[in-house]
């Protein structure tokens, strides 16, 4: 996947994990916990759907990583493949 | 055939782990013995009309959809907007000393109270800051007595039992070896359910769905299929056979064996206990000494044109609450009268009067017996409402019935069609908050786990799913 692909595969996850019909702007570079009703049941859903989706595997040492936006993406674009 | 996880119990727990399960690939089975979806909260039919068994209210509700709620749906995948909840009008707590009046409006209850009775206002405002500071989702074996808490806040007793009444009402299991003195003759409840309850009904509200809970069960149940599920209705399960500390299969009433990795049992402590053929110390898991009768009516017009205007009434003939198994095959000196037609937007003819009951007296009665009891028990609601002001007619299509109640659930009904030993209402006293059990692979989940309401049997389930299976996936 491209960066711009991960991107929205990332978005479509929070939004179906935040069960909003739409999301709201998302700041790339602020903790999605800060931005949307989240608590760390959901956050473990968004490792959830990415293994389920995309078969991409996060170890729980890695999940501080999946803070923000756009650390998440920098994650998923960096890790080994 | 091995699943991953075999599921007991297809209310709200069970469809809410089966669907959360399935949606992340693992094997499910889910089993009941009924054949009808959602347990306690099922539906029936009376004179042609499909009637919501056992909901009175959905509650934590939130209309944006935050707190337990919120959560649960994320959980899910389900949308608010898909339960259809329309929220309550109003509802009312009756005791000869007064009538106080709450809603979905958290300020009502406090102002109700400040016309009422004044002088207790202030400790209730401090009261309810205790009990929203409270974290009840602390994993504690420690019992408290709740009314001592309160009683530390609200001294006049009178008032003390007035607000803990809908708290009993809608989540006490009763105070049988939860290490109260159980002795007392006041009603009690541990602390930490108490404050689960009370946010259930003043810090969030009471809402019903539309179309009752038939549509969400069916929902999951279409989920859970569509994702590999399977769902396996009218079958009971006898016994969980077990190989040393682990159970290998659960056996069918026909002798079949389903087997599986995991094991969960919405059947509650004891039910699962002797499932499994584990018989804990005595008294570790009781079984819940609360159980109801409830009486179903249809009026021939809606409720508020018939001068009935409250969403929910609980009430007391006398000053004092009585909350515990009665003596007798119920105790009409208390109880909870329920008008779906009152939520807005519902159009619904029906009324539900519940009284505490006895398992023991009703089981004892013969056929004939049981249905005189039935009838006695109708005239005793419907004395129960004319105290209440209420002298309602019933939709007379039947000629050769005996009332506005004839239609009633008994500790019998309730323990035949949910499961639950003696028609347990809100299962044992005891919780198992980790939802272990003395087998490896076997959890609870659902009203025995220590949850409470639709809402949070339903994240009971998608709680030990995701602690005890999707965790370690």
């Amino acid at each position: 996947m491209t960066e711009q692909e991960t991107r929205i595969a990332v978005l479509k996850i929070i939004q179906d994990v935040s069960g909003l019909d739409e999301l709201p702007e998302i700041k790339g570079d602020v903790p999605l916990r800060d931005q949307l009703e989240l608590d760390s049941m959901d956050f473990l859903d968004i490792v959830m759907e990415l293994r389920k989706r995309h078969k991409i595997e996060v170890p729980e040492a890695d999940y501080p990583k999946l803070a923000t936006l756009d650390s998440t993406v920098t994650y998923i674009m960096e890790r080994p493949a | 055939m091995k699943y991953d996880v075999a599921i007991i119990g297809a209310g709200p727990s069970g469809l809410a782990a089966a669907a959360r399960l399935c949606h992340f690939g693992v094997k499910v089975v889910l089993l009941d013995s009924h054949s009808r979806l959602g347990g306690y909260n099922s539906w029936h039919h009376v004179r042609g009309r499909e009637i919501s068994t056992g909901l009175h209210a959905f509650t934590n509700y939130d209309p944006n959809g935050r707190g337990p709620l919120g959560r649960l749906l994320r959980q899910l995948r389900l949308k608010f907007s898909s339960l259809d909840l329309k929220p309550q009008r109003r509802s009312t707590i009756r005791f000869p000393q007064g009538t106080l009046e709450f809603s979905n409006d958290h300020d009502r209850i406090r102002d109700s109270l400040a016309t009422v009775f004044p002088q207790a206002v202030d400790g209730f405002t401090a009261l309810r800051a205790r009990i929203r500071e409270t974290d009840e989702g602390e994993i504690t074996d420690r019992r408290t007595s709740a009314r001592t808490i309160v009683e530390s806040y609200i001294p006049d007793p009178l008032v003390a039992d007035m607000l803990m009444a809908p708290v009993m009402f809608y989540g006490n299991p009763g105070g049988v070896g939860d290490g109260l003195d159980s002795a007392r003759i006041h009603p009690d409840m541990d602390w930490l359910l108490f404050c689960v309850v009370w946010k259930c009904i003043f810090e969030t509200g009471f809402s019903h769905p539309a179309l009752g809970m038939r549509p969400l069960w069916e929902e999951l149940a279409r989920r859970i299929r569509e994702d590999g599920g399977a769902i396996t209705m009218s079958t009971r399960i006898t016994a969980l056979r077990t190989d040393g500390d682990r159970v290998v299969a659960a056996t069918t009433e026909s002798g079949e064996e389903i087997e599986a990795e995991l094991f969960f049992s919405s059947a509650g402590g004891a039910e699962t206990a002797r499932l499994a053929g584990h018989e804990p110390p005595d008294g570790a898991i009781p079984i819940g000494p609360i159980s109801i009768a409830e009486g179903i009516g249809v009026l021939d017009r809606p409720p508020a044109s018939a001068g009935v205007e409250d969403t929910t009434i609980f009430f007391s003939h006398r000053e004092r609450l009585a909350f515990r198994r009665p003596d007798d095959l119920i105790a009409t000196d208390s109880g909870v009268v329920c008008v779906p037609g009152n939520y807005e937007g519902i159009d619904d003819p029906t009324i539900k009067v519940t009284h505490l009951a006895n398992y023991d007296a009703w089981r004892c009665l013969v056929a004939e017996n049981y249905r005189a009891a039935k009838q006695d028990a109708a005239a005793a609601m419907a004395a129960s409402l004319r105290r209440l002001g209420h002298d309602l007619a019933p939709l007379r299509d039947a000629p050769g019935r005996y009332g506005l109640f004839d239609d009633m659930f008994t500790p019998m009904t309730l323990e035949r069609f949910g499961g639950h030993l003696e028609g347990a209402l809100y299962g044992s006293p005891t919780k198992t908050r980790s939802g272990a059990t003395a087998r490896k692979n076997l959890f609870l989940i659902g009203t025995d786990q220590g949850f409470h309401g639709i809402v949070g049997a339903m994240l009971s389930g998608v709680a030990m799913a995701n602690f005890h299976c999707l965790s370690g996936k």
